[in-house]
């Protein structure tokens, strides 16, 4: 197809991804990635299976239940592509260690299912000049930023302070949303490492079909990416 | 003068709307413009520190000025995954 052609194919070959966290975003985006022939993926997590899992994290299975996310990732999609490079890292990322984890990426893709690691992932993403994609989803919804440092606006940009995570419990999350998310997040990522401008803030109500893309123009007093104040991964 | 506003995410079910029109006299802040909007919908105002919104689809914060025909933006930072 054009968009990609060969030469497109060969630097996804040559690219590389950190995907953090590898529950429904992440593990879903893993599984595309392989398959679309990304170079070498990583996965950072340090959680296990568990059965409440099953219905939107799609690669696992009863089988892998209290097994490490991370290590069966990597172990069932090398069966998919043999070639693609896969590291499976039993790790929570903190500020202590991003930097060393994401530095040798060419792209941080946000597989986590909180705000704080998000706020980690900006600066550590910022500081070291390496895009990244912002992805959350929340019931029926989901939101899906590209981040090139420097050129888009970052997440500081548009949300200051960390918000309240909201209540997954109490609103439940669609079981096939993640995977759309996902879908969405690897398009994403299909553009920034082919040098495409990344897509805006899209927003995704699923049950509602409504899409809509927001432009957003980097923030003239951001904290992160204009004062460079990275507050979050300072140690 | 009129400025429409649509909501993303569970504002829809707070508001039990997809969408709604404002008719304002004068170009308002965006601030202002929320004054009114929980006046008609009051449950709203609980998520106030919890929402983000954009003006014809760039990023706006509270103090950028609406004017007529403006459309805005009104979604939650998300954090699932």
């Amino acid at each position: 197809m054009k968009e990609i052609g060969r030469k497109g194919q060969e630097v996804l070959k040559n690219s590389s991804v950190i995907i953090i966290g590898a529950g429904g975003l992440g593990s879903n985006l893993a599984n595309i990635l392989v398959r679309s022939g990304i170079g070498k993926v990583a996965i950072v997590d340090d959680d296990t299976v568990d059965i409440t899992n099953l219905h939107r994290q799609t690669v696992f299975d009863e089988n892998d239940i209290g097994k490490y996310k991370s290590k069966v990732l990597e172990e069932k999609l090398r069966n998919v592509n043999s070639e693609v490079e896969i590291d499976g890292i039993v790790k929570k990322i903190d500020a202590s260690n991003i930097e060393s984890l994401v530095k040798k990426f060419d792209i941080i893709l946000d597989g986590t299912d909180d705000m704080k690691t998000r706020f980690i992932i900006n600066e550590a993403a910022v500081k070291n000049n390496i895009p990244w994609i912002y992805t959350g989803v929340h019931s029926t919804y989901c939101i899906v930023k590209g981040i090139i440092p420097g050129k888009t606006a970052c997440l500081r940009c548009f949300i200051d302070k960390i918000p309240p995570n909201l209540d997954p419990e109490r609103d439940g999350i669609l079981s096939n949303l993640p995977s759309i998310a996902a879908f969405i997040e690897a398009t994403e990522t299909f553009r920034i490492l082919l040098g495409k401008k990344p897509s805006g803030l899209i927003i995704y109500d699923i049950w509602g079909q409504d899409f809509e893309v927001i432009e957003l123009e980097r923030n003239k007093n951001c904290t992160c990416c204009v004062k460079h104040d990275f507050e979050y991964i300072q140690r | 003068m009129e400025v429409k506003i649509t909501f993303f995410g569970r504002f829809r079910e707070i508001t039990g709307e997809n969408e709604t029109t404002l008719e304002i006299k004068k170009d308002l802040t965006l601030k202002e413009i929320l004054e009114i909007i929980f006046k008609k919908y009051p449950k709203l105002k609980e998520e106030k520190n919890s929402m983000l919104f954009s003006v014809n689809h760039r990023y706006a914060s509270l103090e950028t000025i609406v004017r007529d025909g403006d459309e805005i933006a009104v979604f939650p930072p998300v954090g699932g995954g």
